[in-house]
């Protein structure tokens, strides 16, 4: 633990003077020093005697790389083609493959920083931030609709979407942006901007219950779904463990998961109409005439028996379907010390088991022993929780954001395990260099771009995948952790969907907005609680917009969404599964998705002349001419074939599939 | 990619352990669940007391030790606190009941046919669980509460920890209904962390539509398929030259062929009319009350034939709580169902003995909680999840057995209580799994997830 650390927080403590009272809480030196919990080294940059190495380690981020290679006995592989490096970084920081034009412009550019310039422009592309959004929605369970049985649509969440993508494509400060999130409406409860990023608070899923409406376990809900996700999104630990009991591996105690959740005691939901009054009225027309019908159904169930009661409770079931979905409103949060409801350590996290209440105070392993609580009904005390996150001295903030950054680029992060940084998460494989990645981040201002920047340039980032590894180099270090190549990676769902649409042309790039509901198998929709809900939008040309503009709804993932490993939207998704399995060929073979683009790249192709058609294909789809064998096997298939069926067996093919 | 999957191989061969197979009795599991709650007395735990003490509060019973059992706080862990109560006015059975078989294990009238079977059954009086909502339906697949989140599901653990026996087949497959997402939906046959290639791939018993959401939206002969298919092959055997030590490249070749294969062989398997009438009727094909579920077990038991490791057959989901929800109504809801589910039932174990699969074949039946000895209004039971059956048949278990009990009103599980996840470990320890051999690094299973074999179910090799 660092004094200066320990300096600053005792000195916010004393300073805030709100509470005096003990916490009682200490650590043993064992917990206070596992790695994430001690400050952040300045590691000194490895530096190589030979010229070879110097060279290629001219980047700290590869000199880092490097010293770990060469103390296991390995070397870093040749730099990636061309070919393979633009496909690469456009769908690492785009989500969308280079175009054939974009291609060709760049093997065409022969100065010395063609890559950086391409690097540059891809940065700089409203693509960009649409993609890196994605990677954060996973984290904070994005989603559209509340969950359970109900499953209630939340017909404005799409705002905070859009407050995400705009946020990366201005690059906001990552400490402004965690803090705008945690409290917008604290920093500024009249703009709507940061009431939108505040919705953040809102995002986990929300059991809705018809009949028994205990106040204290509602709350308990909800304050366990906003405490949480601090935990997993800014902070990497698994706090949500320590909610019934002391953390079972990490020093977090039942109490520190209370006085965590504390810092959301003034807190609660504020939903803020958009409808005029004329819609209000409306609306409460037509909810109250369903609700009379129901009183009326009611009574009659209450007087009947046998078969007619039977009835009866099948058309009370209808009926409850028939309410109308609820009025457009901002689903946000505000704080209000005369809210307050305190808050009690829970036995087993049951809110009918209250034990001793509990006052405002971060992660007591990050603090000196027995710090005292903050308070219990502060003003704006979320703002004051993500000023303690954001604090450049926070070991954890930095690091796990650089972490989540460098899993972007290379496929699993320096802490394979990036929502858990605890004694059950894995251990980083190049703690040093996460350091240098953490105190960068905070060097530019919290600022993501030159973090991106830095590790696509990277010689690390632009090194090959290895065909044929030697044996001793897969003896070594065959899951590739010490990066002696590239790690080729398989196309996560929305990146295949939006590459199938821009191959085929159909890519609509309109951006921001809400959210679009498309088409889907009826039999799926008719599984739903109210199949209603599945309200498709009437525009077809918006059916073919960038996937993070479709609706995400709870209990229904589009197939091709879920065959592919997207996220519940439950917890929050720290890296996305890549599985393999039969039912993903079944859906690239026979599913909507590919084969509405397959016919459409097929139309598109039969504008061109027959001999150039498959050349056409191979840069549309694979970013990259066919070899001879490909374009004989293409030839043979087309002779007896139709161009849908082509099209449609490149989309499935394996080239297309993964990132070389 | 390369990541888990070169995992998983490792760990497919450390269940290999040492290049050993795992030998257990059992190869396969049909699992059929009962959506909604059967009750346990009105079915494999028949309660005289309950005729006696009828419209009796427990309270003015000699079994009024129920309600101060600390068990009744103990064992429950509810979603919404009093939504569910221990219904104290003692409520008759709604059936009469009789000892069956040679070993005179008692079994309702609403059973019969499975009844008749008895002498190979163990049946499982004192099953327990913790959830009195239907969040139990998963947790009776993952062995975990629904507040706790989502976990690998039995049939998952089985595809993870056991090899093929078909390459044109998924080894994990769902028939019926699966759960509704208000009870955990597809989590019920999910497989959570260990990746969805080891989730229950749902299967359609329509031979004309058998995979439900995967069929060519063209018509498209198999041969124009077959192209496709190679052509695919042959992009991908150009990458995977390139790259021959990339096991992901490799595994998704694989997959394109057991998709192939899949689309051949699933029709295959639902074609019923391949079975003689006499078959047919074994499961009840001939009367409408019986025809679709035991179409279904039909074509369960053809699946098993052919070598799809686990079977999970869900029956009553009715995108809701599950029809066998008795709340009300319960003698007619209940005598209804049984009547659709007791004769395919009674015809799959005695078709699985005539052709020689039982002894290696494991069926169990299940329901994610009993139902309350005391009325719900006037003709119903509530959720009861203190004590309940199960029962399992074939692959090395005991006949004729009843393991545990509860007391006289059908209410703890007294004697020999089991968790569910017991059942878990009895099935895994019958295919030879070592359940505590089974484990994904960052994923720590706790004891629960673990469970025990019953031992004195099973028998003697």
């Amino acid at each position: 633990m660092s004094v200066r650390y320990l300096f600053f927080l005792v000195g916010a403590i004393t300073l805030a003077a709100w509470a005096a009272e003990s916490s009682g809480g200490k650590y043993t030196a064992a917990e206070r020093n596992h790695w994430a919990f001690k400050p952040r080294a300045t590691p000194a940059v490895p530096t190589f005697s030979s010229p070879v190495d110097q060279k290629w380690a001219a980047h700290p981020i590869d000199a880092f790389v490097l010293k770990k290679l060469r103390d296991q006995g390995l070397s870093p592989a040749p730099p990636a083609s061309r070919l393979a490096l633009i496909r690469r970084v456009s769908v690492d920081l785009t989500g969308l493959p280079p175009t054939p034009e974009a291609v060709k412009a760049f093997l065409a550019d022969r100065s010395p920083r063609a890559y950086e310039a391409l690097v540059d422009r891809l940065l700089a592309s409203p693509e960009y931030a649409e993609r890196q959004a994605r990677h954060w929605l996973d984290v904070v369970r994005f989603a559209e609709s509340d969950g359970f049985e109900y499953d209630t649509h939340r017909s404005e969440a799409w705002q905070y979407r859009d407050y995400v993508i705009r946020s990366l494509a201005a690059d906001k400060p990552y400490d402004q942006f965690l803090t705008e999130q945690l409290a917008g409406d604290e920093i500024d409860p009249a703009n709507r901007e940061m009431l939108v990023a505040a919705s953040f608070n809102r995002l986990g899923p929300f059991r809705k219950n018809a009949g028994n409406q205990d106040k204290a376990y509602i709350r308990n809900e909800i304050l366990t779904e906003m405490t949480n996700v601090v935990g997993s999104a800014f902070l990497g630990v698994t706090l949500g463990c320590a909610r019934c009991h002391d953390h079972k591996f990490d020093p977090i105690r039942h109490t520190d998961y209370y006085r965590m959740q504390s810092f959301f005691a003034t807190t609660e939901h504020h939903d803020i109409p958009l409808s005029s009054e004329a819609e209000k009225a409306d609306w409460q027309k037509r909810n109250e005439a369903v609700k009379k019908e129901l009183a009326d159904l009611r009574k009659r169930l209450k007087a009947t028996t046998g078969a007619e009661k039977a009835q009866i409770e099948q058309i009370i079931g209808v009926k409850e379907k028939q309410l109308p979905e609820p009025l457009p409103e901002l689903k946000t949060v505000r704080s209000d010390p005369k809210l307050y409801f305190p808050v009690h350590v829970l036995e087993r996290g049951s809110s009918d088991m209250p034990a001793a209440k509990m006052g405002m105070r971060p992660l007591g392993v990050l603090l000196a022993d027995d710090a005292a609580e903050w308070g219990e009904a502060i003003p704006q005390p979320r703002r004051k929780l993500a000023a303690w996150i954001t604090d450049p001295h926070n070991p954890l903030t930095a690091r796990v954001l650089a972490n989540r950054l460098w899993q972007g680029h290379f496929g699993a992060g320096i802490v394979a395990t990036p929502n858990d940084f605890g004694r059950m998460g894995a251990r980083p494989t190049h703690p040093e260099l996460l350091d240098w990645l953490a105190n960068e981040v905070v060097a530019n201002g919290w600022r993501q771009k030159p973090l991106h920047r830095m590790m696509v340039l990277s010689n690390t980032y632009r090194q090959a995948s290895v065909a044929v590894p030697p044996a001793a180099v897969m003896e070594k270090d065959p899951r590739n952790r010490y990066l002696w190549n590239f790690s080729r990676r398989r196309l996560q769902a929305e990146e295949m969907r939006d590459a199938m649409l821009q191959a085929a042309g159909l890519l609509n790039p309109q951006r921001f907005g809400p959210s679009v509901i498309p088409p889907i198998e009826p039999e799926l929709v008719n599984l739903l609680y109210k199949p209603d809900q599945w309200a498709v939008t009437p525009d077809a040309a918006e059916h073919n917009r960038r996937s993070v503009y479709l609706f995400q709804k709870r209990n229904m993932r589009m197939p091709f969404m879920e065959v592919f490993d997207s996220p519940d939207t439950l917890l929050s998704c720290a890296r996305r599964e890549s599985s393999t399995h039969a039912p993903q060929a079944l859906e690239l073979l026979n599913g909507p998705v590919t084969r509405q683009a397959a016919v459409a790249l097929a139309d598109r192709l039969t504008k061109l002349p027959a001999n150039r058609r498959i050349d056409e294909a191979f840069a549309l789809v694979f970013n990259r001419p066919p070899v001879a064998r490909e374009r004989a096997a293409s030839q043979r298939f087309l002779a007896a074939n139709p161009l849908r069926e082509f099209t449609l067996a490149l989309f499935a093919a394996n080239d297309f599939l993964y990132l070389p | 990619m390369t990541t888990r999957r070169a995992f998983l191989s490792q760990l497919a061969l450390g269940a290999l352990l040492n290049g050993q197979v795992p030998r257990g009795r059992a190869k396969r599991v049909i699992w059929l669940f009962m959506v909604g709650g059967v009750s346990h007395m009105e079915s494999f735990d028949p309660k005289p007391e309950l005729n006696k003490y009828a419209g009796r509060l427990l309270d003015d019973t000699p079994h009024h030790a129920a309600l101060e059992n600390p068990l009744l706080k103990q064992n429950l862990r509810e979603v919404i606190a009093g939504l569910h109560k221990a219904r104290p006015r003692l409520y008759p059975l709604q059936t009469g009941f009789a000892k069956r078989g040679q070993s005179g294990i008692e079994v309702s009238d609403w059973f019969p046919h499975i009844g008749s079977c008895i002498d190979d059954i163990a049946v499982v009086r004192s099953v327990w669980t913790t959830d009195n909502n239907h969040g139990a339906q998963m947790q009776f697949h993952t062995g975990r509460h629904v507040l706790e989140g989502q976990f690998p599901t039995i049939g998952s653990w089985v595809h993870y920890g056991l090899g093929s026996l078909n390459e044109n087949l998924p080894q994990f497959v769902v028939l019926g209904n699966p759960i509704d997402p208000c009870c955990g939906g597809p989590a019920a046959h999910g497989a959570s962390y260990l990746g969805p290639e080891h989730g229950g791939v749902q299967l359609a018993v329509d031979p004309a539509n058998p995979l439900p959401f995967a069929k060519p939206h063209v018509a498209m002969e198999t041969a124009a398929q077959r192209r496709q298919f190679d052509l695919i092959h042959n992009f991908n055997k150009i990458t995977a030259g390139q790259y021959p030590e990339d096991a992901g490249l490799q595994a998704r070749i694989k997959s394109y062929e057991l998709a192939f294969r899949m689309q051949t062989a699933v029709p295959e398997i639902m074609r019923l009319s391949a079975e003689s009438a006499e078959t047919q009727k074994l499961y009840g094909i001939d009367h409408a009350t019986t025809k679709p579920f035991g179409e279904t077990l039909l074509a369960a038991r053809r699946m098993a034939e052919s070598g799809v490791r686990f079977i999970q057959v869900f029956h009553g989901s009715d995108g809701g709580a599950g029809k066998w929800d008795g709340h009300s109504n319960l003698k007619k809801t209940h005598s209804e169902l049984a009547g659709q589910v007791d004769l395919p039932i009674a015809g799959l174990l005695k078709d699985l003995k005539q052709r020689g699969l039982f002894d290696d074949t494991l069926v169990v039946f299940a329901t994610e909680f009993g139902r309350t000895p005391g009325a719900e209004g006037t003709n119903g039971r509530d959720h009861h999840p203190y004590g309940f059956s199960v029962w399992l048949a074939g692959g090395g278990i005991k006949g004729g057995v009843v393991e545990g009990a509860t007391d006289e009103i059908g209410f703890h599980a007294v004697e020999n209580r089991h968790y569910v996840t017991d059942i878990h470990a009895t099935v895994l320890h019958q295919l030879g799994i070592d359940a505590r051999k089974l484990e994904v690094p960052g994923h720590k299973r706790i004891d629960l997830d673990y469970g025990e074999p019953i031992h004195r179910i099973i028998a003697k090799a």
